[in-house]
């Protein structure tokens, strides 16, 4: 078990390291001047010139990488050309925004994921179950930006029901202040009684969270229905039935847990997919988070923040692979020992 | 789509036989499956949108360089179903020609990955030991990422265009294919007839690219027509984030990204690209449900 | 692991009911938020500016030259303040000054009783010791100082320049940009990288209370500011970020924002039918052109690029495009600035000429064209589209690249002129209040290319408008009788088009009064200056 642990724990590590290469390469391949950018639109030759050496730029491609290692490994992710901040610092800033919606998000869609794939599967065939595949097909093939639209016109331009963006109104935190504690105004406003605050920030939060959800919520249903589908036809729980449980016995407390464990993968992986989701909708709801700040960097080649964004998510989604592996194999003796690959 | 027809057929080899006619027996069950039978429907009939769209659209130079400032922001009605952009142009014409951008785009991206995952996993296979390992790990790096992150980045350092967006596609996806014929390949290895091959001393590379890829290849083609929608929905993602198409290109995630300055006070701009995006990515999904469902015997018999 | 689901489930579905309740008890036709925002910016007196981009790019008031202007204005002050509705300076930190016969040596008379935020009283030594740092930074605007030779400081309130070569030194210390005074002691004892942790040290009438990137930006009223406090004036000034523009719409409807920096055309249709807001239109010194590459064929004839120039739709541009936003430019040198020339010819869409003229030239039908522009500038794009409609009809083709400025700015510089683009959009806007700066940067001949990304080189011109800005210090007039000369120069060359001088229009809540836009200070609002009515 340790063995397949430690395995598993050093591919994940070559896989950051080769992150590494890939977005240096990519910032490397790309068109532009860094130094011109970062002195701004009116500079002058000097000033550019001054810049390339402050920014390293002068020195061959292998200095720079080691370099660009050397200042990853102490958690130094260069400084943002746009915004002059270090970018570690930016998405610290910017992430927990994007945290709080990716989790809001996630949440809706297994709350509502699990029911209607579990129901999809128990009534397989029938119009419920057309019916979910279609949502669910409808989830997935939802370009999310344009959702997000579409739920502004009808929620806040027609129904005047929620607020149109932004993450919480500019004067609601002068009027009832809160201490940053978590950096959520969602659960600062709960934690301190703030109830002006919370609800302001949740109404805030509905629309973007349900824009996110329907991608996930749509995998989720799909997932999780072909597997139930799947352990619905096994013998133990046809002998469940045979024992007189109550269907809904045999569905939700046999059959569900032994088919969760492949949607609890996928729940994993779209959590991380979900945190680059935010990259469009961010900028539609003026989230204040980390898709809204790639989003910008991607528009204006701020490479340094483009390579930030990018090892950082994708160490969250290697990281968060690597833990379904050691769950599931904790869970299933045969993945560790080889034999399901 | 035209490559993508030709690599369908099948291949001379031991497998040509059965594969026809399981072939003719998908069509029967694809036909039996309701929403796969919309879905390719649906598929066809954005096909001849697309290729008759210069015959449907009531304005054909506004998909290029024709602009009509006069009638800037109309809503839709008679003469223009969808509407006019801030230029005046028919928005109809410009979502009608989006399709052709959509789907020509989507098939050359899925092109292109074919063209470098295909060889990669053909080589793996094949080859074994060290290039196995070595492109088998570089492929965990890459698939390592959320595509879409990978896409984004790669397009954004790339420059803005929709050429390289559907480069970035096609280097964020060729992953999936080289497992796949990897997997393929490797069963396929020790079979007689490669075997036999060998024996009669043909070199590594013809038995690679003339025996093992064209019997690798079916499974591969399914999954590439499966990701067709993925890759539609991809495209006009980077399009909506500035990095893909470049305007006046019609392209519908384009579309979007310029409607979203008048969406509260003109709806119809983003409401139909939106539309045309959702509509075409679904029909593709639901078709490759039902492919999938007719493909893998464990499924079938279960809708 | 189910219990977990069923406490979220709750959790969820009890939040949700909170929020509609929330919003349907207190929205009445505008939504929940409108109503809670109007109890707030509207009866406090909180002002609330929403710009587009974040504005604290630069903390260091020596290396600031980006966004960041709109809020170190109000945190920090310069000696004067210039006015250009009046062509006059307002004094600010100086009281009184005077210049030289030859503009070599300028005598500046500080206020007395000046604090900084630090708590130390002005003097004439950090004056000096700002103006030393900010050179000797050599960052941002700071090649403006380059005239300075020396700065002496005889007694405590006077302050006196002395300069290699003559220049309007009034000008140069009203720039919105590497001109302000700070208190230089606070980085002795703290480093001289204090002011990049978010700190700041100036005399303005706001300070820094909070400041949270793409978040918003807090300044509270600086209690003991020399020009003291009305009752009426605003306490708390938040400069906030909204890149969207339909959010930044229904914060000024909903009162949620005072002034909004800028908004498309459509949406301020929209406003002009709400009674709360007030739309305030001047002239800005930002101006677009298109420039062409003059050191590539057929570019290179001077009757191609008239022939462009005529082909160009400057009514439409200004009408359908700027909605009236906007005049078309007659020369590079915006109108409203001094040196700009009103009886300087201007080019009137004509494609009857433009189609001789190409016929001179030999160009046939046939010929492609790129331009590049900025991406995500609307403005330039529909203008590019609108060019490439009329192009057609003269059967040239134009190619329209949007790139991000880097990249778009190095084609421009790329060694071979061949490789290049054809066109190029930029704006140009200047450091300070000087024509010098357009004609300069745009149009003179440079050895290594930076910004004459037309490649223009015209020996006479550049004579021309050297001597101008040498005697611009002393004789205003005389400067402004060669700048025209050489406008009409550059006019007849042709070496790009001059599309528009843009104007500034700024939504403002009705409530929000004294405000002013000040083109010298660009999409800066001094707060000082306003109140709630």
């Amino acid at each position: 078990m340790a063995a397949y642990i430690a395995r598993r724990l050093l591919l994940g590590l070559v896989v950051i390291w080769g992150l590494t290469v890939v977005t240096f390469a990519i910032a490397r391949v790309a068109p532009g001047d860094p130094a011109a950018r970062w002195v701004g639109p009116h500079a002058t030759a000097e000033q550019i010139a001054q810049a390339r050496v402050e920014l390293g730029l002068d020195k061959p491609l292998y200095v720079q990488y080691a370099r660009y290692l050397g200042q990853l490994l102490h958690g130094d992710l260069g400084v943002s050309i746009r915004t002059h901040q270090p970018v570690a610092a930016d998405i610290r800033t910017f992430l927990p925004a994007s945290l709080e919606l990716t989790v809001a998000g996630m949440a809706l869609a297994v709350i509502l994921g699990i029911p209607l794939g579990v129901a999809a599967a128990a009534r397989s065939g029938r119009w419920l179950d057309h019916l979910t595949r279609l949502t669910s097909i409808g989830g997935v093939s939802m370009p999310t930006f344009w959702l997000a639209m579409i739920l502004q016109l009808v929620f806040f331009k027609q129904l005047h029901l929620l607020p149109l963006s932004g993450r919480i109104d500019t004067m609601t935190p002068l009027l009832h202040p809160v201490q940053p504690i978590t950096g959520s105004f969602l659960l600062d406003g709960l934690l301190e009684g703030n109830w002006p605050v919370f609800k302001d920030a949740l109404a805030h939060l509905i629309l973007p969270a349900v824009t996110l959800a329907a991608y996930p919520l749509g995998l989720i249903v799909r997932m999780l229905r072909s597997s139930m589908i799947e352990t619905l036809g096994e013998d133990y729980v046809r002998a469940a039935r045979a024992a007189g449980f109550k269907e809904r016995v045999v569905v939700y407390r046999y059959a569900l847990k032994n088919a969760i464990a492949p949607t609890l993968t996928v729940m994993a992986l779209t959590f991380a997919y979900s945190l680059t989701g935010t990259f469009l909708i961010e900028s539609v709801f003026d989230w204040p988070g980390l898709g809204n700040y790639a989003a910008e960097a991607v528009i204006t080649n701020d490479y340094p923040a483009i390579m930030g964004v990018t090892i950082v998510v994708a160490v969250m989604y290697v990281a968060l692979n690597l833990l379904v592996d050691v769950v599931q194999a904790l869970l299933d003796p045969r993945i560790r020992t080889g034999v399901a690959s | 789509m035209s490559s993508t027809a030709k690599a369908a057929s099948p291949a001379p080899g031991p497998r040509a036989l059965p594969a026809a006619a399981r072939r003719a027996e998908g069509l029967r069950l694809l036909l039996r499956n309701p929403l796969a039978a919309v879905g390719g429907v649906t598929v066809l009939l954005l096909a001849l949108l697309a290729l008759f769209a210069p015959v449907l659209a009531p304005a054909p130079g506004d998909a290029f360089s024709a602009v009509h400032p006069a009638q800037q922001l109309l809503p839709p009605g008679p003469g223009h179903p969808f509407g006019t952009d801030e230029l005046g142009r028919d928005l109809f014409t410009r979502v009608l020609y989006g399709a052709r951008i959509s789907l020509a785009a989507g098939a050359v991206a899925i092109a292109a990955a074919l063209a470098i995952g295909v060889p990669l996993g053909a080589v793996a296979g094949y080859a074994g030991g060290f290039w196995d390992e070595l492109i088998m790990r570089f492929t965990d790096v890459v698939l390592s990422f959320p595509s879409l992150l990978l896409a984004t980045a790669i397009a954004a350092m790339l420059g803005h265009s929709l050429t390289n967006a559907v480069a970035a596609i096609a280097l964020s996806w060729w992953p999936w294919y080289t497992r796949i014929v990897r997997a393929q390949v490797v069963s396929l290895r020790e079979r007689p007839f490669v075997e036999a091959a060998r024996a009669l001393g043909v070199p590594g590379w013809r038995i690679v690219f003339e025996h093992l890829v064209p019997n690798a290849l079916a499974p591969v083609i399914v999954q590439a027509s499966l990701d067709f929608g993925s890759v539609i929905l991809t495209l006009a993602a980077l399009s909506f984030l500035g990095i893909g198409a470049q305007p006046p290109q019609p392209e519908w995630g384009l579309l979007i990204n310029t409607g979203r300055n008048f969406f509260l006070t003109n709806w119809w701009y983003v409401t139909f690209p939106g539309l045309a995006i959702f509509l075409t990515v679904a029909a593709f999904n639901l078709l490759g449900d039902g492919l999938r469902e007719i493909l893998d015997p464990r499924t079938r018999g279960r809708v | 692991m189910r219990r977990a689901w069923r406490i979220a489930a709750a959790l969820l579905a009890g939040a949700v009911l909170l929020a509609g309740c929330g919003s349907g008890g207190s929205g009445s036709a505008g939504g929940g938020s409108e109503a809670q925002g109007g109890q707030g910016a509207q009866g406090s007196n909180v002002a609330v500016y929403a710009v587009t981009t974040e504005p604290m790019i630069f903390w260091d008031p020596s290396d600031g030259f980006s966004n960041e202007i709109i809020a170190m204005n109000n945190m920090y002050e310069t000696l004067l303040r210039y006015d250009p509705s009046t062509n006059s300076f307002i004094k600010v930190l100086a009281t009184d000054y005077k210049s030289s016969p030859d503009a070599l040596t300028w005598t500046f008379t500080l206020r007395k009783g000046v604090k900084f935020h630090t708590g130390k009283t002005m003097t004439s030594a950090d004056v000096k010791a700002s103006f030393e740092r900010t050179i000797q930074h050599g960052k941002g605007a700071a090649y403006i100082l380059d005239p300075i030779q020396s700065i002496d400081t005889p007694d405590d309130s006077t302050v006196v320049f002395h300069l290699k070569y003559p220049a309007p030194m009034d000008l140069i210390v009203s720039s919105p940009y590497a001109a302000y005074v700070f208190d230089t002691d606070v980085l002795k004892k703290n480093g001289d990288d204090w002011f990049n942790q978010h700190h700041e040290a100036g005399t303005g009438p706001y300070m820094l209370k909070s400041w949270k990137e793409n978040d918003a930006l807090v300044l509270e009223k600086f209690p003991d500011y020399w020009g003291g406090w009305k009752t009426n004036q605003f306490d708390t000034v938040i400069i906030k970020p909204v890149e969207e523009t339909s959010t930044k719409m229904q914060m000024l409807q909903a009162g949620q924002a005072d002034v909004v920096d800028q908004l498309p055309y459509e949406q301020l249709q929209a406003l002009q039918n709400d009674p709360n807001v007030e739309i305030v239109k001047t002239n800005s010194w930002q101006n677009l052109l298109a420039f062409f590459n003059t050191k590539k064929k057929p570019l290179d004839d001077v009757r191609v690029r008239q022939a462009l120039s005529y082909a160009f739709p400057y009514q439409s541009v200004i009408d359908d495009v700027m909605h009236g936003m906007a005049t078309q430019a007659r020369g590079p040198v915006p109108a409203g600035l001094w040196g700009h020339d009103d009886n300087l010819f201007q080019y009137q869409e004509d494609l009857e000429k433009a189609k001789q003229l190409l016929d001179q030239a030999g160009v046939k039908p046939g010929l492609k064209l790129t331009l590049t522009y900025t991406s995500g500038d609307e403005n330039e794009r529909r203008v590019a589209e609108l060019w490439k409609a009329e192009l057609a009809k003269l059967g040239i083709t134009l190619d329209i690249q949007a790139m991000p400025w880097d990249p778009q700015w190095q084609l421009a510089k790329a060694t071979d002129p061949q490789k290049r683009q054809d066109i190029l959009m930029m704006y140009w806007w200047p450091d300070y209040a000087n024509p010098y700066s357009f004609l300069f940067n745009m149009f003179h001949s440079e050895q290594t290319v930076n910004f004459n990304l037309a490649y223009y080189s015209n020996p006479d011109f550049d004579k021309l408008i050297d001597d101008a800005n040498r005697i611009s210090a002393t004789d205003r007039s005389q400067a402004e009788a060669k700048y025209a000369q050489a406008q009409e120069i550059l006019v007849r060359d042709a070496p790009a088009v001059f599309i528009y001088d843009q104007s500034y229009v700024r939504p403002i809540r009705k409530s929000f009064g004294g405000y002013v836009d000040n083109p010298a200070y660009p999409n800066v609002v001094f707060f000082y200056n306003t109140y709630r009515k």
